[in-house]
């Protein structure tokens, strides 16, 4: 059946495609990302590498040749194995629970219910937000005194005593896996959905037929099938976690001692505040980006092999089904049917829990809301008050008052916009090339990119600034747009290639005949099909952009050029948080971002589908 | 194999390049001797504001000269520094508040460059001598603070204390007294965010110190014995909150002392007297008292911090505009007005006569000149004081090892260059 399905491939057509990438090379379409990423990320990494093996003083200034000393130095650390304990912990514990977590959500996120969209929605917020926020929101939340978890937590009667989360030594990992997870489960479980929204419906169908339970038929139809999509969003999960330094970082980098360091905030310690030994530090991040390396090409190796076998028979008919969809968009929802004795129960039930989970996870952005209208004796409170006892609106007018905030807010427009359309420019050309043609180099090409996403950024700021000094950029717009274009690369050439891949050839075959050349066809054909993975890769690109922290910081220097992330951070002062101004900046940050994903939710999900298979 | 011999080849090499690109350079703003880069830690949300008003008034009143501002909060300071000294890309003026390793570096300007012999000549000496290294003065006193004992008269009214305790005897009494009654007897911050302050305060009064005869002496029978009656004090007679270890000053121990749920706290005039004011406290509901003692013998001591401003030397002598624009900055009107603003001590003899009268800020400016500071004018203090303050915390936590506690931060400051 998959035979008849693909039309055997004449001898013309071969002829025609050799010839076509005999003159357009490989370079000329993965010109635009292999610039980029020389442009942007090769002087930093080799900045890196070679501070590994320099020998610093205490003012961080190179004194000569190291050799291997500052890896044995790292080697010889005390603290060494608890941090690796710790990172494997972190990973392990947060990207399992949130798979965990998204896989039964997914499902009840596919099922149609009133109420749907609202959970839907609700669920962006922690992706939508910028994660320093959200941290330091939850640092509010969790605080032994004025926290508000302890006040509901003593008022429902499920503690006796307020609790100290992120301070009691064996209570702090978990707290913080917590909040891992719950950041995690956005970008998880929208992967997972748009892999769900691809399985065509007639397998339920028959899988009912056949008498399957709920159960039975989400563990042999749905997990087997959803498998690719699980595979890509555990694989950038897993490099995001291992990576992230915010969340530990806000919650417990005032704390002493190393009890919840990872590799990432330890580097960091070692670089800036306690060895102050930039050598050990980038010695330790080449080790990370090492570890990251291992645990991401074998998954990626073993699921590109499996996806190579499975072509012939599973995918041919999805591919068509696919593309007869995706020509009559929107395909969105298609719902499970519903058996007739628990219809009236699901009526009732699944408003409420999609009401509860959009709750949930909109909380600490309403806790913020709260926040930022008290004054500071209802904001520090012990137990704390859920509402202000006086309501001061004038914190917004204080706030908003501050002339140079319109100006980060446009900065940060700015950037996000120009970046994202910069990695649209790169990423579409490569990713369809490397979608449609085999050449030597193709996997290297694609590997390379993804590598770029496994150093932490907190690791290449000195490379990174001394470039753009050396430039006479370091302290504007251009220099962050092109730097986070680079480093945001990654995710939108691998959604594309995913994109492109399962956009049926003889579509493109049938345009070919027509006398189309390559790059109209792509303009023509391939890209109107593929939009919705457009979206998704340029609403993910201007989300990480917009959020993006560790570069601004390091590049810009004035008002002018800094974004919101790095210019709300002035309401960070020396002994105080300045939590009302900040929560309400924060707020105001999140609203483009949510107002564009309410927007395209429908793209996203369409569009994140077919990245995910591949 | 070749391939990748040819790779690692290629790497090495480009990274060596990319290594002795830092070997030039110099201080910021290129070679321009009229255009001085300043970088500043934010204080308070309103530090960037104040600066900025500065400047402008500078440049009105000096044509030709410019100041490049950058402000940076307190939470990325270190972060911002240490990659631009990587790069040798330092500021020319940098308001910090260490400044030794850079002087033994030979990276500063003396002072006598920087600000006119009028200028010079003001500074309190205690501070002019703790910014020098070999005779020679390299760091500007910037700001200035120190410790007393706050303590809440509705709370000792409640629990029966008489008045604030001199000893460390009197104050265990105190503070048991404070929690019978149903409060914290003492809010202990010991948290990263300046622990190492918390702990001299109380290794001051204790008899000891960070260092004797210029050697460190971190784990000296003094200190531990003052380490092994704060570990008693956290976790036998409970009298002070929760894991201290995790507190800090904030909103740890100086919101819940405003809020009226602790007793005792060391604090300073500047945020915790404006969180008191915001509080509606005044002195009729708490009381500045000198930091208790271990016993009679030992005098009260407190601890004298300051943030210092310091030159960098760069390619271009850009002393002319550094020395205008700080000249400008300590005049007696804009300096104090930094002060008053931030909640600072003056560090200056014509800003202190001038805030003696202050009916707060007067008490310790009499303080100050008998202040212990900290051995910031030890090239390695950077770095100690960096793992005492990630470190030092351990010392109040249940069955701590306080004596190791003090022996790795010993063998570290050793280690340290």
């Amino acid at each position: 059946m998959a035979q008849a399905a693909i039309p055997s491939r004449t001898a013309p057509r071969l002829a025609a495609r050799a010839h076509l990438a005999r003159v357009l090379r490989p370079w000329v379409w993965l010109g635009a990302s292999l610039v980029l990423i020389a442009g942007a990320v090769f002087y930093p990494v080799i900045v890196l590498i070679g501070s590994a093996f320099t020998r610093y003083n205490s003012i961080g200034y190179a004194t000569g040749f190291a050799g291997l000393d500052n890896f044995f130095a790292v080697g010889a650390s005390p603290e060494l194995p608890g941090i690796l304990w710790n990172t494997a912990r972190w990973v392990v514990v947060v990207v399992g629970v949130t798979l965990a977590v998204s896989l039964p959500l997914v499902q009840f996120l596919h099922a149609l219910f009133r109420g749907r969209r609202f959970a839907r929605v609700a669920l962006l917020f922690p992706w939508a937000a910028s994660l320093v926020m959200t941290s330091l929101v939850w640092r509010y939340i969790y605080d032994n005194y004025y926290g508000y978890l302890n006040r509901i937590l003593l008022d429902l009667g499920w503690l006796s005593e307020p609790v100290a989360w992120t301070v009691d030594p064996a209570l702090t990992p978990w707290s913080l896996a917590f909040l891992g997870v719950v950041v995690s489960v956005p970008f998880t479980t929208y992967v997972l959905l748009a892999g769900r929204q691809s399985i065509p419906e007639e397998v339920y169908e028959a899988a009912s037929m056949d008498g399957g339970g709920p159960i039975q038929t989400f563990f042999r139809v749905t997990l087997p099938l959803l498998r690719p999509s699980i595979t890509t969003a555990v694989i950038l999960n897993a490099i995001y976690v291992f990576n992230s330094f915010p969340i530990i970082w806000v919650l417990t980098g005032g704390q002493p001692g190393h009890h919840a360091d990872t590799l990432v905030t330890y580097m960091y310690k070692v670089a800036f505040k306690t060895d102050l030994d930039i050598g050990k530090a980038s010695a330790l991040a080449l080790f990370n980006v090492l570890v990251t390396l291992l645990l991401s090409l074998y998954p990626l190796r073993s699921a590109r092999r499996r996806g190579e076998n499975a072509r012939a028979d599973e995918q041919a008919p999805r591919r068509r089904l696919w593309a007869r969809r995706s020509a009559d968009r929107p395909m969105l929802v298609l719902d499970i049917p519903v058996p007739r004795n628990s219809a009236r129960i699901r009526a009732v039930a699944y408003p409420l829990i999609g009401v509860l989970t959009g709750l949930f996870f909109l909380s600490p952005y309403i806790v913020m809301l709260l926040s930022s209208l008290k004054n500071d004796r209802d904001l520090f409170a012990t137990p704390a008050r859920y509402l202000p006892t006086e309501w001061v609106w004038s914190n917004w007018v204080t706030t908003f008052q501050n002339p140079d905030l319109l100006l980060f807010f446009r900065n940060s427009l700015i950037v996000a916009t120009a970046g994202a359309a910069l990695v649209l420019l790169a990423a579409i050309p490569a990713a369809y090339f490397t979608a449609r043609f085999r050449f030597r180099g193709r996997t290297a090409f694609l590997y390379a990119v993804l590598v770029t996403q496994m150093f932490a950024p907190v690791a290449l700021v000195i490379g990174i600034y001394r470039q753009w000094q050396g430039l006479g950029l370091s302290d504007s717009l251009i220099a962050l747009v092109v730097i986070d274009a680079a480093f945001n690369l990654a995710f939108a050439v691998w959604l594309l290639n995913g994109f492109f891949q399962s956009i049926p050839e003889e579509i493109e075959d049938a345009a070919k005949i027509d006398g189309l050349g390559d790059l109209a066809i792509l303009r023509r054909v391939v890209l109107p099909l593929a939009l919705p993975g457009l979206v998704t890769a340029a609403i993910f690109t201007f989300i990480a952009i917009w959020n993006e922290f560790v570069v601004a910081l390091t590049i810009t220097t004035t008002p002018a050029t800094q974004p919101l992330t790095v210019g709300i951070n002035s309401f960070i002062g020396q002994y105080q948080i300045h939590y009302q101004s900040l929560f309400a900046a924060s707020l105001v940050a999140i609203v483009p971002v949510v107002v564009l994903f309410v927007a395209i939710e429908r793209h996203l999900v369409g569009g994140l589908t077919a990245g995910a298979v591949k | 194999m070749k391939r990748i011999t040819t790779t690692i080849a290629a790497v090495l090499a480009l990274s060596s390049l990319a290594l002795s690109g830092c070997a030039s350079g110099g201080a910021g703003a290129g070679g321009d001797p009229g255009t001085i880069t300043f970088m500043a830690a934010a204080y308070s949300d309103k530090t960037q504001t104040y600066w900025k008003d500065l400047i402008d008034k500078f440049q009105k009143a000096n044509p030709g000269k410019k100041v490049e501002l950058s402000v940076v909060s307190w939470n990325d300071y270190d972060q911002r520094v240490t990659t631009l000294l990587a790069n040798k890309q330092q500021p020319d003026v940098l308001n910090y508040n260490t400044w030794s390793a850079y002087a033994a570096a030979d990276l500063l300007h003396p002072i006598d460059k920087i600000v006119s012999p009028v200028v010079r000549s003001d500074f309190i000496k205690t501070f002019v001598d703790n910014d020098s290294l070999n005779g020679t003065t390299y760091a500007l006193p910037f700001i200035a603070s120190a410790r007393a004992l706050y303590y809440s008269k509705k709370i000792f009214a409640k629990a029966g204390v008489a008045g604030p305790p001199k000893t460390w005897g009197e104050f265990v009494t105190a503070a048991k007294k404070i929690k019978e009654a149903g409060f914290t007897g003492y809010a202990m911050p010991l948290g990263a965010e300046e622990a190492q302050s918390e702990f001299a305060l109380w290794a001051y009064n204790g008899g000891g110190d960070w260092q004797k005869a210029g050697a460190w002496d971190i784990n000296s029978a003094a200190n531990v014995a003052t380490a092994q009656f704060l570990n008693k004090l956290v976790n036998s007679d409970k009298v002070t909150q929760a894991n201290p270890w995790a507190t800090n000053r904030t909103d740890g121990a100086w919101q819940p002392f405003a809020d009226g749920r602790v007793g005792m706290v060391f604090g300073f005039p500047g945020t915790f007297g404006q969180m008191l004011d915001k509080a509606g406290m005044t002195t009729e509901d708490y009381g500045v008292a000198p930091l208790p003692t271990k016993d009679d013998g030992i005098p009260s001591t407190t601890l004298g911090v300051q943030d210092v401003l310091v030159g960098f030397k760069g390619d271009t002598d850009k002393t002319a505009t550094i020395r205008a624009f700080l000249d400008f900055f300590y005049q007696k009107d804009n300096y104090t007005k930094f002060l008053t603003q931030e909640g600072f001590l003056p560090t200056t003899q014509s800003a202190s006569d001038g805030l003696a009268d202050d009916p707060v800020l007067g008490a310790y400016i009499a303080l100050l000149p008998h202040a212990k500071f900290a051995p910031t004018g030890h090239p390695a203090w950077t770095a100690v004081a960096g793992s005492v303050k990630q470190r030092i915390g351990e010392i109040a936590k249940p069955d701590a090892d306080v004596k190791a506690v003090l022996d790795a931060l010993q063998a570290d400051a050793e280690k340290a260059k």
